[in-house]
């Protein structure tokens, strides 16, 4: 991964609606504004020599876009697909990439006040994904950077390292 | 009333355009009068400038057909231009050049009229407005109609400006007038041409004068009664160095009021008639950026400037075409009109720079047709010069919608200078040239005449687009005059943005998708009821032709990229001193729009190098036993499923000998062992080989190669060389029909189908035993008819479970992977699919082996492959052994 070294914007910056849903028991948060639909699972097809968090391609109407599985990414274990499985089409820029999660959850106001800064969690936890960590109803959500996440899609399918033996 | 719509501009435009060309016809011309009264009843009360002027307009237009005057027509024409202009700017312009119209006008009109009623008293009412400015106007409308070779009147000019600047009391204004009565006192002691010249500087300088002197007058409207009552004392100031002979003359006539234009219009005054006569020529002050009009309509420009590229374009194919047929009259047509709306459109717009440098270019042309000059040698040089600069200046005009600021570029003012003085061209660049005996120095350049309706000069008025913005309504009917030339049919057409077409296309695709999934729905095909069965049969027999057509929308002919290498080969033959022609087949085979811009940047530097290093000097080419003259042949046609773009040279060719060892020396390979012709040619596009110092004696077709193959490449098309040492080389692309479409065969590879381009794919076939081998025990290969052919295990390199992994029991697809061919290792062959390749998502970069997707019937997406990208995978593959070798080892 990464190593963090954009500078995260403020925290006051980051209070909006946020769509958030389940992987596995952990609740994360994506702005609002960045998600376009939200679709159900669909036949993704896989493209060889891209990295393991590539799931591959769907037909979004028409359009070819990558889905990227975030358990993957973040090196969750797999988990089968369930009815409630779908994927989160996010819009950046000019590219739709969906990302398929476990379960979608709700839309949810996080004030300014709610949110801290992501603690360090050590080497082995990679949370330059993170904005920060939202407090609200007594939970804890995880406010992720999804440009972030989703940035590395095109760069890593491209390296020749992604290149499967 | 001075919110005109801008229709009613563009609809006056079109008037003074026809009434131009047409003076005679009479039913158009009684509409017009019916439309400049109409105007008229909007124009406010009665007396005012512009209704007196739009009153005498329609009663002129109203005479013009019973009574034709070539006068009348003039003055007309530039009448409702003014009012054009008056309207469009709103009255910016003031009504001084409306009353001053009104004048002429109505002079004319009460002589040559009869018939007509009597003026109003308001129509005579601006002859007696005249104040110092009138005496101004009158200097004005003197030099508007003056001609440069009637000496006598440009005297008279001249002592009536050093009168203006005696009088004046504004030093800015004084030192104008002084100026350009010292330019028109030179007028009078050079030839006709250069008198021209003097003129209309002084035309501008008197501009300025009358500017500064309006500013004054709104300051100070006293100071203008004084000038006025000095002004008639002004005539008895003798100017310096005039010729006393031509003071006698003119002195008596310059009474403050004169109406000069009664007294001027000498009816073979060649004068300046353009479409805003009253604005003076500029290229005199010579100014390197020109401001953009505050007022700009942005959109317009842009669209000024896409039409007035193609105008330009079909010029400069007429012009190519004069080379050969210097008498055709029809392409002197076409091209003049280009200038002509060129210039029009311009001057509408108010880009000075570019309506001034086209009407010279006019000015030519119209020479040409009139026959005072054939288009040959260095009058055929300058028309085409004069086609870049204005392509030039297009291009400045383009930035200047962002910088607001037209920079004129290098070279503008000399060709314009050029194109009144084109034997002073010749004298500079050819000495041996003989100027046509019809060519009368003497003679001022008639341009912007009234065009006589002459069999050489067919008012061919067809709209070819008729979607065309309204305000270039004029320059459209000039267009398609300029193409009728051509094309027989008239076709019409729709301008649409790309942007649009794209979605729309997008939009067919997916319906056609959409249909599909509903016609092999299991519910569908199960059904038995055969009315909608048919119903879907019938709906998808729609769908797939709206889906040929919307292709078909993006289809350009390669006609135009061709026409810019005629132009291009004669260039560069022309600068390296050689002999050499283009000739151009199948310039009607259309591609996909997109690729015909992609395509136009490699043809012209193949093109080029054809001619710089492929043809030799005629002295070489007599010796080898050629005719002197090169010949570069440009073919396109359609070949299976792609458009081939052949350029073929009767040069000198390449020889392997020497491409080999320049590269050896460059390091790109290290011996020829096993290349193969097509490979030892191919490393001309190999970067790093172009930078070679000059290798023009082998080849030399070597600058930017690899930019050409980058190009193509980009665009989905392959380059192939063929080549004989001395007898030339044949370049062929090789170009899908389109971006949109690939014809694709789907294979089955274990669980997962993939789209194979037809286009790559030679033939299939299950190996038998004895086919295959390997290589030190890592490579495979297959042998086809004594062939060597590398195996590509689809299941390994795109990672495919369940694969069929023993060839024989599969199937083996071989493809054309750049120039070697390659065998794909299938579980079995689907069906073949006219799919619409599509990028994997705008943040998915390139994935080797695969170029893209598609959407299949079912609604998912296969993805396509890449046969130069597996080429490479394997070569990867076998440089490190996988498994899959290994399992093939075993498996023999």
């Amino acid at each position: 991964m990464n190593p963090q070294t954009a500078t995260k914007p403020k925290l006051e910056a980051l209070a909006g609606k946020y769509l958030t849903f389940f992987l596995g028991e952990e609740e994360y948060g994506i702005e609002i504004l960045k998600v376009q639909e939200i679709i159900g699972l669909l036949k993704i097809t896989p493209v060889p020599n891209t990295p393991k968090h590539m799931r591959g391609v769907i037909n979004l109407r028409g359009k070819v876009i990558p889905v990227v599985d975030i358990r993957e990414r973040f090196g969750m274990s797999a988990v089968e697909a369930t009815k409630q499985t779908c994927i989160i089409v996010v819009r950046s820029g000019e590219a739709e990439i969906g990302t398929v999660v476990d379960r979608v959850s709700a839309v949810v106001s996080i004030k300014a006040g709610e949110i801290e800064e992501t603690p360090p969690m050590g080497a082995r936890v990679d949370t330059s994904c993170l904005l920060g960590i939202g407090k609200t109803e007594g939970r804890v959500r995880l406010l992720l950077d999804i440009e972030r996440v989703l940035a590395d899609v095109g760069e890593a399918a491209s390296s020749p390292t992604a290149i499967q033996a | 009333m001075q919110n005109g719509p801008p229709d009613t501009v563009v609809r006056l435009f079109a008037i003074a355009e026809r009434l131009r060309n047409d003076p005679k016809g009479s039913a158009p011309a009684l509409e017009d009068a019916r439309f400049l009264d109409e105007l008229r009843a909007q124009a406010g009360k009665p007396g005012n400038p512009l209704e007196t002027l739009l009153q005498l307009c329609s009663r002129g237009a109203e005479s013009l057909p019973t009574h034709p005057d070539a006068k009348l027509g003039d003055t007309l024409t530039r009448a409702i231009g003014y009012v054009a202009k008056f309207i469009d700017k709103d009255g910016a312009c003031g009504t001084r050049v409306l009353e001053q119209a009104s004048e002429r006008l109505l002079d004319i009109l009460g002589v040559g009229v009869s018939a007509a009623a009597p003026p109003s008293a308001s129509a005579a009412a601006p002859v007696s407005t005249g104040s110092a400015n009138a005496t101004l106007d009158d200097a004005a409308s003197l030099l508007l109609m003056i001609s440069a070779a009637d000496k006598d009147q440009i005297a008279r000019l001249s002592i009536m400006l050093d009168g203006l600047a005696q009088d004046s009391s504004d030093a800015e204004q004084r030192e104008c007038l002084r100026e350009a009565a010292q330019q028109s006192r030179l007028a009078i002691g050079s030839d006709a041409i250069r008198a021209q010249e003097l003129l209309d500087r002084a035309g501008q300088l008197l501009e300025c004068a009358a500017n500064s002197l309006r500013d004054q007058r709104e300051a100070n409207a006293a100071a203008k009664v004084a000038a006025q009552a000095q002004v008639p004392a002004a005539p008895a100031k003798p100017a310096a160095p005039a010729k006393p002979a031509a003071l006698a003359k003119p002195a008596a006539p310059a009474p403050a009021a004169a109406p000069a234009p009664s007294a001027q219009p000498a009816p073979s005054a060649p004068a300046n008639s353009a479409p805003a006569p009253h604005k003076k020529p500029e290229l005199g002050s010579q100014p390197a950026i020109e401001a953009l009009p505050a007022d700009a309509d942005l959109e317009l420009l842009g669209g000024f400037i896409v039409e007035s590229r193609e105008n330009l374009e079909g010029a400069e194919s007429s012009l190519l075409s004069l080379e050969t047929n210097p008498d055709d009259m029809e392409s002197v047509n076409t091209v003049f009109r280009a200038f002509h709306t060129v210039k029009g459109s311009a001057a509408f717009l108010g880009l000075k720079c570019m309506s001034e440098f086209a009407h010279r270019a006019e000015g030519l042309l119209a020479r040409m047709r009139e026959r005072e000059i054939r288009c040959v040698d260095h009058y055929a040089e300058l028309a085409l010069l004069s086609c870049d600069m204005l392509k030039t200046l297009l291009d400045a005009t383009e930035t200047a919608l962002e910088t607001k600021e037209i920079r004129a570029p290098d070279g503008v003012w000399d060709l314009s200078y050029l194109l009144e003085h084109p034997d002073e061209a010749q004298r500079h660049k050819r000495q041996s040239f003989q100027p046509p005996a019809e060519a009368s120095a003497e003679e001022a350049i008639p341009f912007g005449e009234p065009e006589p309706p002459s069999a050489a000069a067919p008012a061919v008025a067809v709209s070819e687009r008729e979607a065309t913005p309204p305000e270039v309504k004029p320059a459209a009917e000039e267009k398609s005059a300029a193409r009728g030339g051509q094309d027989a049919g008239v076709e019409s057409t729709v301008r649409v943005r790309t942007d649009r077409l794209d979605r729309l296309i997008n939009m067919v695709g997916e319906l056609v998708i959409a249909q599909s999934m509903v016609a092999q729905d299991e519910l569908i095909r199960s059904s038995t009821q055969h009315d909608l069965l048919k119903k879907v049969g019938r709906a998808g027999k729609i769908v797939r032709e709206l889906q040929d057509l919307s292709l078909s929308l993006r289809m350009v002919p390669l006609k135009q990229t061709f026409t810019k290498m005629i132009r291009i080969v004669r260039d560069v033959a022309r600068k390296s001193g050689k002999d050499a022609v283009l000739i151009a087949h199948g310039e009607d085979t259309e591609i996909d729009r997109n690729m015909v811009d992609e395509l136009s940047d490699p043809l012209v530097h193949m093109v080029r190098n054809a001619v710089d290093h492929g043809i030799e000097p005629p002295e070489v080419r007599l010796a080898a036993g050629k005719p002197a003259h090169g010949t570069v042949n440009l073919r396109a046609y359609q070949s299976g499923g792609n458009v081939v773009v052949e350029m073929q040279d009767d040069g000198r060719g390449m020889s392997r000998d020497k491409l080999l060892k320049k590269a050896i020396e460059k390091g790109l390979v290290e011996s020829d062992r096993g290349m193969s012709d097509a490979e030892v040619y191919n490393l001309i596009f190999a970067p790093g080989f172009s930078t070679a110092d000059k290798v023009t004696d082998v080849s030399g077709r070597g600058v930017g190669m690899d930019v050409v193959r980058r190009n193509i490449e980009a665009i989905k098309g392959r380059v192939e060389i063929t080549t004989e040492l001395g007898r030339g080389t044949t370049f062929r692309i090789f170009l899908p029909l389109t971006l949109a479409i690939t014809d694709g065969m789907l294979v089955k590879v274990g669980d997962e189908r993939f789209i194979v381009p037809i286009t790559s794919i030679r033939l299939s076939f299950r190996p038998t035993r004895e086919q295959l081998s390997t290589v030190v025990g890592t490579g495979e290969l297959v042998m086809l008819r004594g062939e060597p052919i590398a195996i590509a295990r689809l299941h390994g390199l795109l990672g495919c479970g369940n694969a069929v992994s023993d060839p024989t029991q599969g199937l083996l697809v071989i493809v054309d992977a750049g120039h070697r061919p390659l065998a794909l290792l299938v579980d079995a062959l689907l069906g073949q699919h006219q799919v619409v390749a599509k990028t994997l998502g705008a943040r998915v970069q390139r994935v080797p082996g695969i170029s893209g997707g598609a959407i299949l019937g079912d609604g998912s997406v296969g993805l396509i492959l890449d046969p130069d990208g597996l080429a490479k995978l394997t070569l990867a593959g076998a440089m490190n052994p996988g498994r899959e070798a290994q399992a093939f080892a075993t498996a023999i």
